[in-house]
């Protein structure tokens, strides 16, 4: 095939360069740099004296592509002879070559784009994971002494004190109590941020939940001499499928948020629903009250940074994640310029048949005189949390304590003695309580290898509980807990014939 | 006068023809133009007496420096291995390109220089310095820092 000269590819035009035994010109044909004849080769151009030491004494082909000179790209053969002499051959493919360069250009920009983009990415799951395991840590740090605070002041409450020192330590309590929900909200927000919700759907009535809720915030409210009224839809379903913890959630913090900014005397709540498809209510909860939210209150569910976030934004900023989790949507409306309704719509399955609704477990724990005492070991190392489980069981007349903080006097005493029960806090002398547990089931005498052993922890999760349970644990207590959460736990897995 | 070639390899973007733009010509551009084959600038330094004529092979960027044309790298004195701080794929395959070289060519000088300081946080450069401590020189093609000393070490290794 003849090619067509028209096209630019076909047509590199070439330049032959004589250079004698002198590193000279001798001859050049000039169709593209013009060269003086004579002049030394390596006057030219940098590259040329690079090249001139390819001349030495020796036959020898040496190809360069796309050497760039002169606003040119060239591709070079340099020939040389044993007599020192030699042909350098110049092919001019600056076109072919600008080609070349328009689409390295383009890949290596979106390739450094790319990289960039991987690298800030990676920097921000870094800074993520280094903020939960910060919010982790500084959980853990702060449990111990809440749990000792929350269970003694919980303990001193049922003891005989003066109206005096009872209004002091039902103000430690309420204090303990308030920290937390604020710790918890803190977690709440970093697992939900984090992408681990966890939404428990069980039947539930919504009718007695709403119900309790109006008794407790009746009663919140009229301490400040407001009113609280709440309004109920007939059509509202009186069953639902759902996470009943976390709708009554949304909705105490929709009645808080009137009750922090309200500035009349009363605050409605109004529940409806809005429609039922696919065995889904879709209900509507309007809170009104007198007096403005802040006006950013609404967008911070757009924060997506926790530490943006305010503590009193904290709470809300949950609700807001509750309520995308259930299909829903979060409003604010200004009525006029005095007076505020925060709108909620939600989405949560209801019974198509007859319920049961599991029996409710009394908070307080039963007061029990045991004939035997229980003998319980208590492995932890922390000594707040150690001082407090000793007080709460030591309290009630009914246990005989011991506490090992070091793992291998602890095998001892499970190998020598006989228990009837085993608290284990997270960790001791950095052995994992999971690890633990698989040693004290190896070393343990029979009877202990049967007692329950319950674990004292801060990791409450779903998949922890189940990891805890996995691992042989009859129960898990959650980090801080008071006395009756303790004891409740305790006795629910002990045999309490054996002792009464 | 001695001539000297001293090539500049690593990979895209990193500022290996900045560097020499910013040795050369002290100048520098933002614009990032992809190098394709070879440019070659020549710079005469002086050193301890000696005047040394520095023939700078600035070639293309590639990941791979086995995949260099063996024919840009003949007679080749002294070697740059020019890095991006800012982006680790640029120096994490350093040593085995340092080792390569080092086989190919036996006892040719290589500095390896970690570009960009200018996009570090002020004060935490002596950080950096420390961390990657892989690295012979951290530069700023853009502010000029230690773009001479780099070439005039390089120039000293190849007169010694």
């Amino acid at each position: 095939m003849i090619p067509d000269k028209s096209n630019k590819d076909f047509v590199v035009k070439v330049q032959f360069i004589a250079i004698d035994d002198q590193g000279r010109i001798k001859k050049s044909d000039q169709n593209l740099i013009k060269f003086t004849e004579g002049t030394q080769i390596v006057d030219v151009h940098p590259f040329f004296e690079s090249v001139i030491t390819f001349f030495d004494h020796k036959s020898d082909h040496i190809k360069l592509d796309c050497v760039n000179m002169f606003d040119h790209s060239y591709d070079i053969e340099v020939i040389t002879h044993k007599d020192n002499t030699g042909v350098i051959i110049l092919r001019d493919r600056t076109d072919f070559y600008d080609r070349i360069q328009k689409i390295a250009q383009k890949r290596n920009e979106s390739l450094i784009f790319n990289e960039v983009l991987e690298l800030k990415n990676n920097m921000l799951h870094e800074k993520e994971a280094f903020k939960t395991k910060f919010i982790q840590n500084f959980a853990h740090e702060v449990r111990s002494p809440l749990t000792l605070i929350s269970a003694f002041s919980s303990l001193l409450l049922k003891g005989e004190l003066n109206l005096d020192q009872t209004k002091l330590v039902e103000a430690v309590n309420e204090q303990s109590d308030k920290l937390r929900k604020l710790m918890d909200d803190i977690i709440e927000l970093s697992q939900l941020k984090k992408g681990k919700p966890e939404i428990i759907n069980t039947p539930f009535s919504f009718l007695e939940l709403i119900e309790s809720i109006h008794l407790n915030f009746s009663s919140k409210i009229s301490i400040s001499s407001n009113v609280f009224e709440m309004s109920v839809s007939p059509d509202v379903p009186e069953f639902l499928i759902g996470d009943k913890r976390r709708i009554e959630q949304i909705i105490s913090n929709l009645i808080e948020n009137a009750l922090l900014y309200n500035s009349g005397n009363k605050i409605r709540l109004e529940i409806s629903e809005n429609n039922r498809r696919a065995g889904k209510s879709s209900l509507r909860f309007v809170v009104h009250h007198q007096g403005l939210v802040p006006e950013d209150l609404e967008n911070r569910h757009l924060v997506k940074d926790i530490e943006k976030i305010e503590p009193e934004g904290l709470s809300f900023s949950i609700v807001r994640e509750l309520v995308d989790l259930m299909d829903g949507n979060i409003s604010i409306k200004k009525i006029d310029k005095n007076s505020t309704q925060q709108i909620i719509n939600i989405r949560v399955s209801f019974p198509l048949h007859n319920v049961e609704i599991p029996v409710k477990e009394t908070k307080t724990a039963q007061q029990y005189n045991f004939t035997d005492k229980v003998r319980v070991l208590i492995a932890d190392q922390n000594s707040t949390t150690q001082f407090t489980a000793l007080k709460v069981l030591v309290s009630t007349g009914n246990f005989d304590t011991v506490v090992y903080k070091d793992p291998r006097e602890l095998l001892e005493a499970v190998e020598k003695h006989e228990y009837d029960l085993i608290l284990i806090s997270s960790s001791i002398s950095q052995i994992d309580a999971l690890e633990l547990i698989g040693i004290i089931k190896e070393f343990a005498n029979d009877k202990n290898k049967s007692i329950p052993i319950i674990a004292l922890t801060v990791r409450t999760s779903k998949e922890d509980i189940a990891t805890y349970r996995k691992a042989g644990f009859k129960d898990v207590v959650k980090k801080p807990y008071t006395d009756d959460e303790l004891l409740n736990t305790i006795y629910k897995r002990l045999n309490l014939k054996k002792f009464l | 006068m001695t001539s000297k070639k001293i090539v500049i390899v690593g990979s895209f973007g990193v500022g290996k023809t900045s560097l020499i733009r910013r040795f050369v010509d002290e100048t520098f551009s933002e614009d990032y133009k992809v190098t394709i084959g070879v440019h070659i600038l020549k710079k005469t330094v002086e050193i301890q007496e000696n005047i040394v004529n520095l023939i700078i092979w600035d070639t293309e960027g590639t990941d791979d420096i086995e995949e260099i044309r063996k024919a840009y790298l003949l007679g080749t004195h002294g070697f740059i291995y020019v890095t991006d701080i800012t982006r680790p794929k640029t120096y994490e395959n350093l040593a085995a390109h340092k080792i390569y070289l080092n086989e190919q060519f036996g006892n040719v000088p290589i500095i390896a220089v970690g570009n960009k300081t200018d996009l570090l946080a002020k004060g935490s450069i002596a950080q950096m310095k420390e961390e990657m401590d892989f690295l012979d020189l951290l530069i700023s093609a853009k502010e000029g820092n230690n773009v001479q000393r780099l070439f005039e070490r390089m120039a000293k290794m190849l007169i010694a």
